[in-house]
């Protein structure tokens, strides 16, 4: 496999996306920090100019699981989910040392096109920014510029399934020519869901995606984020406690750059281990 | 939400309170007239569990408490419901005593044992909620084999006895079968204690 593609990728891409799963083997996932994994963080420090931002992160993300990403304003959340696809990279003074790997490649690794990384590894933004462009051009941008479609029709076909995936199809199939910015705020975050979607990621990051929403905007972009979990790796930072525990599979806690407490949601909401993640999700932390 | 669990705090206090002395009225019944009392007082605990639940439910549904919070309001549902049992099987056993009306000649020696290990399993077990003791909760628990062992052993002897006065063995073996039903939720109540403190 060549490297310079990303990682992982081989000449029939969707053999890897589309792996057939049977639904216990997804259920039977845990946590798993011991098990091999689809994306491995180790001894991860990430510093801006002098400033120690992530120090020391060790953490496993396995497949098709949705992992959250929690803590306080600061506390290097975006910049963890933000080393993944490397969109730190621009940044001022910003340094990067131990190793991440995605499917078994590292993904500072001089070979790696941080372009091409960008593909596999989707994100959303907390304030939706779809392009001052129609709802279907949004869509089509991604496979348009990197020629992921051969025909005009293979386009339309990839952007009505990013569209059904994301859960909007039904409410844009009449409206696909209409400027995507007279969508409500709901609707702009699930098309640019759709626009991530349309590039066959395999990872997607999502910071705060429903933090400006209104509530039912908001629970209906949560029921999207657990039906991606089925085909996708997903990980989302949320200040939002109720939305971690509902959505996600696996929580991590993360304090001052470093990481606290990782398990399965269910056991750090019920019995986290730590008493800093205790204080933190039941809003304690002064 | 602070409010809100202390609250609930108190309402189990009270609870303990109240099912405490139905259960002593209701042992002492032999020589007082308590059914009423003791009837009232289970009829109070009834309605005291119903306004646990709503008041977890409310803080559940405003607060969406987590870690050690929602234990605790999980487990005072648990709890509650423990202190409603001892109020009705004390009413069960007033009106043993009290249906039971020449039963002043048996021989009390068991109840009475079993009654001392039953109240002192009470206490502890609301002693264990109050001081967050999980120790002490683990004794409450181990205390349940000894009233379960004197309820069995009495059983075995009715079965295998012969001539004794029916009276006597129907109403002893009803109150002793109470008072076991006390022990068990005063062990499940430690159980609760220990979840609260643990989650296990």
């Amino acid at each position: 496999m060549e490297a310079k593609f990303g990682f992982g990728r081989t000449k029939n891409n969707d053999s890897q996306l589309k792996g057939e799963r049977p639904d216990n083997e997804h259920d039977a996932r845990t946590s798993g920090q011991g098990q091999e994994s689809m994306i491995n963080i180790s001894d991860l420090h990430v510093y801006y100019g002098r400033l120690h931002v992530l120090k020391g992160i060790n953490l496993k993300i396995q497949e098709r699981t949705t992992t959250v990403i929690m803590g306080p304003s600061g506390c290097g959340k975006t910049t963890l989910i933000r080393t993944l696809n490397r969109m730190n990279d621009d940044l001022p003074n910003f340094r990067v040392s131990g190793v991440i790997t995605i499917q078994g490649f590292d993904i500072y690794s001089e070979k790696v096109d941080p372009t091409l990384l960008k593909l596999k590894v989707g994100m959303v933004f907390q304030k939706p920014n779809p392009f001052p462009v129609s709802v279907f051009d949004n869509v089509a941008f991604g496979p348009k510029i990197h020629r992921l479609a051969k025909s005009r029709n293979e386009l339309e076909s990839v952007v009505q399934e990013s569209l059904e995936r994301a859960g909007l199809w039904d409410e844009v199939k009449d409206r696909l020519e209409e400027n995507a910015l007279k969508l409500s705020g709901g609707q702009q975050q699930r098309l640019c869901i759709a626009r991530a979607l349309a590039v066959k990621p395999q990872i997607l990051l999502l910071d705060e995606p429903t933090s400006s929403l209104d509530p039912s905007s908001a629970m209906k972009v949560e029921e999207l984020i657990v039906r991606l979990k089925k085909d996708y790796t997903v990980i989302l930072v949320t200040h939002n406690m109720q939305q971690a525990a509902r959505v996600a599979n696996t929580a991590a806690f993360l304090y001052n750059g470093e990481l606290i407490e990782v398990g399965e949601a269910p056991k750090i909401f019920e019995n986290p281990d730590k008493t800093l993640t205790e204080q933190y999700i039941s809003g304690r932390l002064a | 939400m602070d409010v809100g669990l202390e609250k609930l705090s108190n309402l189990l206090l009270e609870m303990a309170d109240l099912s405490q002395k139905s259960v002593s009225a209701s042992v002492e019944a032999y020589n007082k007239n308590s059914v009423s009392q003791v009837f009232e007082w289970s009829e109070k605990l009834r309605d005291l569990h119903n306004e646990v639940g709503e008041l977890a439910v409310e803080i559940i549904a405003r607060y969406q408490p987590v870690a050690s919070d929602l234990r605790f309001v999980r487990g005072s549902m648990d709890i509650s419901y423990g202190f409603t049992r001892f109020g009705r099987y004390a009413y069960d056993i007033a009106q043993v005593l009290e249906a039971f009306e020449n039963i002043s000649n048996c021989d009390h020696t068991l109840i009475q044992e079993t009654t001392d290990t039953t109240q002192q399993m009470i206490r502890m077990s609301i002693e264990s909620f109050t001081k967050k003791d999980t120790e002490l909760a683990e004794r409450v628990k181990k205390m349940d084999d000894l009233v379960d062992d004197k309820y069995r052993k009495h059983i075995f002897n009715v079965i295998h006895g012969q001539g004794f006065n029916v009276q006597c063995v129907v109403s002893t073996t009803l109150i002793l079968r109470y008072l076991e039903r006390i022990a068990d939720h005063s062990a499940c109540i430690a159980d609760s204690v220990i979840y609260i403190i643990t989650g296990h």
